[in-house]
């Protein structure tokens, strides 16, 4: 009689998820351990890469990721298992904080374009322009529609970065005056967004 | 193998971390999180696209100086329209000015004589749109005195008022110009006594 825990059968006890179980299969180099790792971490690293240094080259970078994760765990230089999702963030972000070092670097050694460096466009593709468009006209819609004070606050959090705390003192609001123009004007987004979006299926379907 | 991905975070700590400013103390828990809860991962992104909207309009707005009116914003075709529609009426209010201003250099006083009869009689005439010369009849009256004068339309309305000084009993007083329609012409001691009365027809051009 087998009494293994048969991979992907849920294990959570008390709520909690077994990292140390996944971890132990990956030590043992199984493949299944190496797909569910890979099942439970690529898009969130994906979605941390994309954020902090772009598209560019995204799923080679995800690939290494799994590779020196992967590694580093049968290794054991895992020593808390159950650590496992702050080990993944940790090496993420040394990964990152590396790339950007590297890119840098690579800049400042640049001298001459004619080396043929290739040069490649770090900016929105021309569907993400658009949509980046779409989005500033509809905040504008959504400033331009209100009082100038309620736009002062506004331009102060999102354009000067200033603290809410700055805001309220400066401009003689409670913090709840302050959380209800932002959330006022956060909804309104998302109702202007929504409504851009069911006119497009719209005229889509003709 | 199922994933428990734990407490959420709420708005404002998505807020934040979309900002950049998320504590230390919160920024590791908040990260981990996003490593495995992909509802998250998609509020993140709705904020990200929010917050990079936001500080671009703001932005324009701020470079483009949005006028106000009375603190509510006027749409530039608006303000542009409100100017345009400014600029004409100042025009045609300025040319009817000038109008009026050319007609009053060009065209002299018109000489009317007032004279009181008894009974009725036809109304003096003048002509619209000049100014009146009234030369005033003002034999059996005070010589050598002042004499108010005023001016009234058909429902006695008073339209100008004015002093004239009999002499020889005679009086000139320059009346403003005048639109067509029947008029009176009132004459009174200092004390406000009515002495007199003339009758005058303006005529339209």
């Amino acid at each position: 009689m087998n009494l293994e825990p048969e991979p992907n059968v849920e294990l959570a006890t008390q709520g909690e998820t077994c990292w140390a179980e996944l971890v132990e299969r990956v030590r043992n180099g199984e493949p299944s351990a190496m797909e569910e790792l890979y099942r439970v971490f690529s898009k969130g690293i994906r979605f941390y890469l994309c954020r902090q240094v772009g598209p560019q080259d995204l799923d080679d970078k995800v690939h290494d990721l799994f590779l020196i994760i992967t590694q580093s765990i049968q290794r054991g230089d895992l020593r808390e298992p159950e650590r496992l999702m702050g080990y993944v963030r940790t090496i993420v972000r040394r990964q990152v904080a590396a790339h950007i070092d590297n890119m840098v670097q690579a800049r400042r050694n640049q001298t001459d374009l004619d080396y043929g460096l290739a040069l490649s466009d770090l900016g929105p593709n021309p569907e993400r322009r658009v949509i980046n468009e779409q989005n500033v006209a509809l905040a504008m819609r959504i400033l331009n529609s209100l009082h100038k004070r309620e736009r002062e606050v506004l331009m102060r959090f999102y354009l000067k970065e200033q603290t809410a705390e700055q805001i309220c003192s400066e401009m003689d609001l409670t913090e709840t005056q302050f959380r209800l123009i932002k959330s006022r004007a956060k909804a309104r987004f998302g109702e202007l967004g929504k409504r851009r979006l069911a006119l497009k299926g719209i005229f889509a379907n003709g | 193998m199922r994933i428990e991905t734990g407490r959420h975070p709420d708005e404002e700590q998505v807020e934040k971390y979309s900002l950049g400013s998320l504590s230390e103390e919160e920024a590791p828990w908040f990260e981990e999180h996003l490593l495995i809860c992909e509802s998250c991962q998609n509020r993140v992104r709705a904020m990200d696209n929010y917050v990079s909207a936001m500080h671009s309009a703001s932005s324009r707005i701020r470079r483009t100086g949005s006028p106000s009116l009375n603190g509510w914003y006027f749409p530039v075709w608006a303000r542009n329209l409100t100017v345009a529609t400014a600029v004409l009426c100042f025009g045609a209010v300025g040319l009817e000015w000038a109008t009026k201003r050319n007609r009053t250099h060009v065209e002299p006083a018109f000489a009317v004589s007032m004279i009181a009869t008894r009974g009725e009689q036809a109304a003096a005439k003048a002509p619209a749109g000049r100014p009146l010369q009234m030369q005033l009849d003002l034999a059996g009256l005070p010589a050598d005195s002042a004499l108010r004068l005023e001016m009234v339309d058909e429902r006695g309305g008073p339209v100008w008022r004015g002093v004239v000084i009999s002499h020889n009993s005679q009086g000139v007083a320059v009346v403003p110009e005048q639109s067509a329609g029947l008029y009176f012409l009132r004459v009174y001691s200092v004390s406000g006594q009515l002495l007199r009365e003339y009758g005058l027809e303006i005529e339209g051009r």
